[in-house]
């Protein structure tokens, strides 16, 4: 094909991607103005839209509003237009396929964020809306600081799974330091060491086992996400320790989960998840100890070999991830003032499926830190519109897993073509 | 001259940043060996993969006994009777060799039952129409190189493949398996079949193939009957100019005693004395299996150590891991780049900086500056091939994968050098490069310990010999007095004595 085709394909995909997103964005954005959910059920839309007429509205916005399926229907139409003449482009022009690729494959938890945010703001008024975010944001904060430590196990080829139960023990141990303590007002600093401590040991032991006894870490961390369990149900009794404002450490330990800056429009957790992410970035991408890590989960008979102490390097990351799990023990207790035996229950999960939705191959070696945040965001903003929606909370997790599903499908499908 | 089975014509393939192929042709004739020629990242295997369909082909075309064929993967091209032996061999170790010959093929019985009988009796002939001796129940972990690429080509013959490709089989072959390979080939052309034939060690190009096809950056340069050619043009059309001299040796003056080792034992060495001086190599020669590779390792701390003392430039060394023995002054470069030597998902950089990123630190970062400035400056002295120093090692061609290798064993600035089959899979210009270095390191005073199975190279190199075998040091020889009989003769005569002794 010459190349003048080439230019009139790509002219006609830019024409109809950009007609059919700005379509999409002001027929949602019509649909807003008239306070209206796009999917609810026929009746309540019928009766927004007499009320409209009866008001004595007219105009663009209200057509939009009223053929608002239609007028979807069509933008999605255009897009797919788009997306076949890039289709047809990357047939016939080698730079188009390298750019396409790339955008896939280096950038593609980006491209799925986009996308899933298009479409969640067409789905709910209230999505996309700053509050709702700071919302997302603050609830994806506990799994998502943890995904950030498992994140380092990942990227060695190995796994941690304990994460869950070192969080609610070392929560469980804080809560505990404090409510032992009323008068002390040392308390709160007393129980944050503590709950650190706490994770940085059940890491090390992660680490020592793993690295030092060449153990698998699915099996290691498997039995210490038992112990811990069992130790938080021995520490707590099996109930809950609520922490009381009669106690003196109570603000400060709080204040960790409930408190907020810049006139409560930024929670601490939140700014904890940032400080976390950007911490482990440049652990991972700027020092010689993320080069080793990067090293060890792609060939650790290589990396020895390059003088590199293995062992060591392991044990660290273990203990990261324990490190982490004692921070978001602390955050998950301060947020709802109480240890309970249960907490993070399954949070391994969702920080395991963070950092695969954030495109992590969990064969080690290669992803992004970051991506992992967005991994996180993903899964936080779909169980965000599951609930703006009310869909049950039941169908939540199986659609959880589905997007878990299609992650790895789409990992694996780009690991073979490359 | 025989039929022609194969025609690839004006075959076309880009990767991004890298133009593998332009125009490329190749024919394979019944009964003849082809051999496909050129440097490091000249595009032969890449040739291959987009025949037998690992990789899609942006242009040209492929007659196969007449016909366009275009295969979509290996087993279509396989069941076709193309079969390909690749650099790196395919066989699962753990299995055994009839389930690796019958791999995806197993024949069953009737019930649906696997028919375990005929296979292993099948499997038996293909091996004895290969000539080797060898229970097909065996592991394919137990076997010797040599002989695992037997098994390969056996499994060719099991699908009656009427093309075979062979990518560099003799590289980590030792010379005398050479041989029985060779006398397979031979075998194989006298059944008609066509053969296309790898290789870097151009001794073996007169030896065994019939014509040459030779590649250059990825053109097509031509391709000419062998008995037209003689080393010299061969090697200036690959390269595009005259190499003169393959074996660069300089002699220096022997620096003070780099390296003392005494009576160095383990499980796989013994009794091991040697010194090595600064500014001279040590080609350490012996077969496969007479501990070159063991020694090194030993040395560099992967094996523990029994008895023995060491000193490294006059203090004393023990090292119980690599790091310890970087940090005293000595690297190992390892024979396997692809199993060890290199970390195949990162990147070019962050290979060569990988054992030295102390030196480019700055605070608790890496000096992003700095190790750009340095690998582009090793890029370009030892001129890797590479779009960019972030293209991933894997992408690199065979050759240019070894010399990142080699650039991250000079970044270290060792003291001493230990150099495990420095130069296998190396195309001759790059080989005389690494030479090069090799001698621009010796009059930096490196003592550097060259471990090789290719006797030229150890008796172009080497300023004296060791021999080993059987984990012993059975002599000591000058450069002016060693000979490849006297090499020989050292470990025959081990031998010998060894069989006297059983008897
Ligand atoms: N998957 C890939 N992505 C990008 N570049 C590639 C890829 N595979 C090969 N190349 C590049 O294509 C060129 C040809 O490589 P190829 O492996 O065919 O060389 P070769 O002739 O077999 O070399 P060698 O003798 O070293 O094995 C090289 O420059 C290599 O870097
Ligand atoms: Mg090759």
């Amino acid at each position: 094909m010459n190349s003048q085709s080439k230019a009139i394909l790509f002219v006609l995909m830019l024409v109809c991607a950009i007609l059919g997103l700005a379509l999409a964005a002001s027929v949602v954005n019509a649909c807003h103005s008239f306070d209206n959910v796009l999917f609810l059920d026929g009746a309540a839309r019928s009766a927004r839209v007499a009320q409209a007429v009866e008001a004595g509205e007219t105009g663009l916005k209200l057509t939009l509003f009223q053929n608002a399926f239609w007028l979807l229907g069509l933008a999605i139409l255009l897009l797919a237009g788009a997306l076949w003449c890039l289709a047809r482009l990357n047939k016939v022009s080698e730079r188009s396929r390298g750019i396409t690729k790339l955008v896939l494959t280096s950038y593609r938890p980006l491209v799925i964020l986009v996308l899933v945010t298009l479409v969640f703001s067409c789905l709910h008024v209230r999505f996309f809306t700053v509050g709702n975010f700071t919302n997302i944001l603050r609830q994806i904060s506990h799994y998502a600081i943890l995904a950030a430590g498992v994140y380092f196990a990942i990227l060695l080829g190995g796994i941690d799974i304990s994460v869950g139960s070192v969080l609610a023990f070392s929560g469980a141990m804080g809560a505990f330091i404090l409510s032992r303590m009323p008068e002390n007002s040392w308390s709160a600093l007393l129980a944050i060491g503590a709950a650190l401590l706490i994770g940085i040991g059940a890491g090390l032991a992660n680490g020592f086992f793993i690295a030092r006894c060449g153990l698998q870490p699915m099996i290691v961390t498997l039995a210490t996400m038992s112990i811990f369990r069992g130790l938080t149900l021995v520490l707590t009794n099996g109930a809950a320790i609520s922490l009381s404002k009669k106690m003196a450490g109570y603000g400060l330990f709080t204040g960790l989960g409930q408190g907020a800056v810049l006139w409560g429009a930024l929670p601490i957790p939140i700014i904890l998840m940032a400080l976390i992410y950007a911490l482990a970035f440049y652990l991972l991408n700027r020092t010689a100890f993320g080069r080793h890590m990067y090293a060890i989960g792609g060939n650790e008979e290589a990396s020895l070999l390059s003088g590199i102490n293995v062992q060591k390097v392991k044990t660290l990351a273990y203990t990261i991830s324990g490190l982490l799990a004692g921070v978001a023990g602390i955050v998950v207790t301060a947020r709802v003032a109480s240890a309970t035996p249960t907490a993070g229950q399954s949070y391994e999960m969702d920080a395991i499926a963070a950092v695969v939705i954030g495109g992590t191959s969990l064969r080690g070696g290669e992803g992004k830190v970051l991506y992992t945040i967005i991994g996180a965001l993903i899964i936080g903003m779909l169980n965000n519109i599951l609930n703006l929606t009310n869909v049950s909370s039941y169908y939540q997790t199986v659609v959880k897993g589905i997007v878990i599903l299609a992650a790895v499908l789409l990992d694996a499908k780009s690991v073979k073509k490359d | 001259m025989g039929k022609m089975i194969l025609q690839l014509k004006g075959i076309d393939k880009s990767f991004p940043g890298v133009h593998a192929l332009r125009e490329v042709d190749l024919n394979v004739y019944e009964g003849e060996v082809m051999a496909l020629l050129g440097e490091n990242g000249a595009g032969k295997s890449t040739l291959m993969k987009v025949l037998t369909g690992v990789l899609a082909r942006d242009g040209g075309e492929i007659l196969y006994q007449g016909k366009p064929v275009s295969y979509r993967n290996v087993r279509q091209a396989q069941d076709d009777g193309i079969a390909i032996i690749h650099q790196e061999l395919n066989l699962i170790p753990k299995m055994r060799i009839y389930e690796n010959i019958f791999l995806g093929r197993e024949r069953k019985k009737k019930s649906g039952a696997l028919d375990i009988r005929t296979m292993i009796e099948t499997t038996r002939e293909l091996l004895e129409r290969v000539r080797v001796q060898l229970d097909p129940r065996e592991r394919i972990e137990n076997l010797s190189i040599a002989q695992q690429q037997m098994v390969e080509i056996a499994k060719a013959l099991l699908l009656d493949a009427k093309v075979i490709v062979m990518d560099e089989p003799t590289d980590a072959l030792p010379d005398e398996e050479v041989d029985s390979l060779f006398g397979v080939i031979r075998q194989l052309k006298a059944q008609g079949k066509g053969l296309i034939y790898i290789t870097h060690r151009l001794k073996e190009v007169f030896e065994i193939c019939d014509r040459a096809t030779i590649l250059r950056d990825g053109s097509f340069i031509g391709e000419l009957p062998v008995r037209e050619l003689n080393m010299e043009n061969l090697v200036s059309m690959m390269v595009g100019r005259e190499l003169t001299e393959q074996f660069p040796y300089v002699k220096t003056a022997r620096g003070r005693e780099m390296l003392v080792v005494k009576g160095l034992s383990n499980a796989h060495v013994h009794d091991i004395d040697l010194t090595l001086y600064a500014g001279e190599v040590l080609g350490v020669a012996g077969l496969v299996g007479s501990g070159r590779t063991e020694l090194a390792k030993t040395l560099y701390g992967l094996y523990p150590w029994e008895k023995g003392e060491v000193t490294l430039n006059g203090k004393p060394y023990r090292a119980e891991k690599p790091s310890e023995a970087i940090a005293q002054g000595l690297f190992y470069m390892t024979e396997d780049r692809k199993r060890n030597g290199l970390v195949m998902l990162m990147d070019v950089a962050g290979n060569i900086t990988l054992s030295s990123l102390s030196r480019i630190r700055k605070g608790m970062s890496i000096d992003a500056k700095a190790e750009r400035e340095i690998v582009s400056d090793y890029i370009e002295k030892i001129n890797i091939r590479t779009p960019s120093m972030r293209q991933r090692a894997r992408n690199l061609s065979g050759g240019n994968q070894q010399k990142v290798v080699l650039s991250k064993a000079l970044m270290t600035e060792p003291n001493v050098l230990i150099l495990d089959e420095p130069t296998r899979g190396i195309d001759v210009g790059a080989k005389k490069e690494i030479y090069h270095l090799i001698n621009e390191m010796k009059e930096r005073g490196v003592a550097i310990l060259m471990i090789s199975s290719e006797m030229p190279e150890i008796l172009g190199m080497s300023d004296r010999i060791l021999v080993l075998y059987d984990g012993r040091v059975r002599g000591e020889l000058d450069r002016e007095e060693a000979t490849q009989e006297k090499i020989m003769s050292l470990i025959l005569s081990d031998i010998q004595r060894k069989e006297a002794v059983s008897v």
